[in-house]
């Protein structure tokens, strides 16, 4: 069986190189621009920055045929791609790095260590302890022979940015570099700022650099499922755009929608920043033919990939504080340290989640299936839908198991949002056009959490940092402690019945 | 379905049967969201009417031909000649209409009242 990026073509690779007769606008205003220029063959020809030996050709040889493209762990890949991680330090990107690495990729990357930064600001630190680089990267290279060409860099240092690109010439950048904690955006202005400044003017600035020096590479942008909110419709939370067949009917009259990019209803400052992201990366592929997956990724949760539990220098991070935590990684620290689960309001909110290890395999597989030139296209990633407060309960059941006795608490709710809504969200190109199929149950992932957690040392870090749990930030700007609604015992309380869709078919 | 500049002239102009095809371009966010519409509407009238598209990026001379100005560019053609076109997202509805009116002009495929209404559509455009 043919594996799902087998007919891609070179329009999709990113060591296709064009040349000749590349008009970016071969319609609607360039018209006479292109009358002058053109002969009556235009032909795009493309030479292959892997074999210029071959002279130029026409770009229709499949990644099937092409024999830069083997077979790995998941359909072809690139022969030694070259990725550069934006963020390399963080949760995700060291995971990452070490799943690329050990796949054959050739991996880079930069980090400011911002993150380290502001979870110290908080007075908070990761449960899972983390090396400094040097040592991560001499584990790497100890445990599995890994060579990573790293920097310590900030993306707007663009003189910086631009040499190492330049250096290593990317076929793909995975662009996790932002600051991706909703709470922190809405401290105060200064944060608010930081966290605009840094994701939003950061990304703008790589655009540029990216159509300067390495205008081929694929660009993997992490956007959030927290950019479309929860629309009281219950209209589905379409993979960017609307369908073609999706239509608009006013006063009598209708039109199709089909390719506009839908409504986004952001939730704080944080997530209003992956919104100005997510215009300025759609706009620049249409303007210089970059290429790019905005991926709106659920929440993560868990710690385990092959890599990271390896050996203990190799772990990834793990937060549990009010700004960083996510609300798995969170709840799981909460039921080891005797503290009630946090639900913030009703816990009626749902939301999206991917265990890392499967939002890893997705990475590998977007970075495998680049989009053509000119290409932008929105991925939902996520793995299954839950409502928090029964989260709570299953988390409650797996603590259970490992001997802890876990009670619920529901505390006002320091966020502006909707805390019962319908929701629906519709992800359906990766199990449906790149071959992801989730294997982390989320019982499971939880367990292993647990697990790793509840050895002593790992426990007492979570017992240090106990007061950095209950959240103080509020969206009105108040510094307050968020008052006890109710306190309760699993299995106590009936819940609301209604519930998520996940649409993958 | 993809055609090029080249075959175009053979596909298209050349062809036997009624043809829709699409003008399109990978930066175009309404020309991907079409494509699983296409696919259904080229099975459904297999063997009577063709389905193609063709990147006027990656054929210019074909943009520059006709001039197009907006995309997608959707243009049924009979016997070499352009018979309808309508640029912008459109419902599958109305993809099938072209279809339907590209083949009622042959006098093929529909019957009866459907061939009633399309003729009555198609003085409203002036075909008839
Ligand atoms: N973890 C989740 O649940 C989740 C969910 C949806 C989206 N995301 C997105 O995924 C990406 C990675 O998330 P994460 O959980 O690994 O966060 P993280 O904070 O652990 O990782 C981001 C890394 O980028 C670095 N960084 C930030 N700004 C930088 C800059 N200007 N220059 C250089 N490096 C910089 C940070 O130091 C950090 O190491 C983020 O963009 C985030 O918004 C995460």
């Amino acid at each position: 069986m043919s594996c799902f990026n087998a007919n891609k073509t070179c329009w999709n690779c990113p060591a296709a190189v064009f040349k000749g007769n590349v008009d970016f606008r071969a319609c609607g205003q360039s018209q006479d621009e292109i009358k002058a220029k053109l002969g009556d063959e235009g032909q795009i020809m493309i030479e292959c920055a892997r074999r210029p030996d071959l002279g130029y050709f026409e770009p229709s040889i499949t990644f099937e045929q092409c024999p830069e493209w083997i077979e790995g762990e998941y359909g072809l890949q690139l022969k030694n791609m070259r990725v550069m991680i934006l963020g390399m330090d963080g949760y995700l990107g060291w995971a990452l790095a070490l799943k690329l690495g050990r796949m054959g990729f050739q991996v880079s990357g930069i980090d400011n260590y911002t993150r380290r930064d502001t979870v110290a600001e908080k007075g908070a630190h990761t449960i899972v302890p983390i090396e400094r680089m040097t040592e991560r990267l001499h584990a790497a290279s100890e445990i599995y022979g890994l060579n990573f060409n790293y920097r310590r860099m900030d993306i707007r240092e663009r003189d910086h940015l631009a040499a190492f690109l330049d250096e290593v010439k990317p076929e793909a950048i995975v662009h996790y570099a932002e600051i991706p904690s909703a709470p922190y955006s809405m401290v105060d202005a200064d944060h608010a700022i930081e966290v605009q400044d840094n994701n939003t003017l950061g990304t703008l600035g790589l655009l540029w650099l990216i159509k300067d020096i390495v205008p081929e590479t694929s660009l993997i942008k992490l956007g959030t499922m927290g950019e479309y909110g929860a629309p009281l419709t219950g209209r589905p939370l379409f993979e960017g755009m609307f369908p073609a067949d999706a239509t608009l009917t006013w006063r009598g009259r209708e039109w199709s929608l089909g390719g506009e990019i839908t409504p986004r209803d952001p939730v704080s400052f944080y997530h209003v920043s992956k919104v100005q992201d997510t215009y300025n990366v759609y706009e620049s592929c249409k303007y210089w033919w970059l290429r790019s997956y905005d991926v709106q990724q659920g929440v993560i949760y868990g710690v385990h990939t092959e890599e990271t539990a390896k050996d203990p220098r190799l772990r990834t991070r793990f937060d549990i504080d009010e700004w960083f935590g996510t609300v798995i990684n969170r709840f799981v620290a909460q039921a080891i340290a005797g503290i009630p689960l946090t639900i913030y309001g009703t816990g009626e909110q749902i939301k999206g989640f991917i265990a890392l290890e499967d939002a890893m395999e997705c990475m590998v597989r977007l970075i495998t299936s680049p989009p053509e030139p000119g290409q932008y296209d929105v991925v939902n990633q996520v793995s299954g839908i839950h409502k928090l407060n029964e989260i709570a309960e299953i988390i409650a059941k797996v603590g259970k198991k490992h001997g802890l006795k876990v009670e619920i608490q529901r505390v006002e709710n320091p966020r502006v949002e909707t805390e019962v809504h319908p929701l629906e969200i519709v992800s359906r190109k990766l199990p449906r056009e790149l071959g992801f199929n989730p294997t982390v149950l989320v019982e499971k992932e939880i367990d292993r959490v647990f697990t790793l957690l509840m050895q002593p040392e790992l426990t007492s870090r979570i017992k240090e940092k106990a007061h950095t749990i209950m959240p103080k930030t509020r969206w009105t700007g108040e510094k307050k402690d968020s008052g006890v609604i109710e306190k309760y015992k699993p299995g106590e309380k009936t819940y609301g019945d209604h519930h998520g869709v996940l649409d993958t078919e | 379905m993809e055609l090029t500049a080249k075959s175009f002239k053979d596909k298209v102009l050349a062809s036997p049967r009624p043809v829709l095809v699409e003008f399109w371009a990978s930066w175009c966010l309404p020309c991907k969201q079409v494509e699983p519409t296409l696919k259904k509407l080229a099975d459904a009238y297999r063997g009577r009417c063709d389905v193609y598209k063709i990147n006027v990026d990656r054929n210019p001379t074909a943009s520059r031909d006709y001039s197009i100005q907006g995309l997608p560019t959707f243009a049924t053609f009979r016997d070499g000649k352009e018979l309808e076109r309508k640029t912008a997202s459109q419902s599958e509805e109305e993809l099938e209409g072209m279809i339907r009116r590209a083949l009622a002009e042959r006098g093929d495929g529909v019957s009866g009242e459907e061939q009633r209404i399309i003729e009555e559509r198609l003085k409203d455009l002036g075909y008839l």
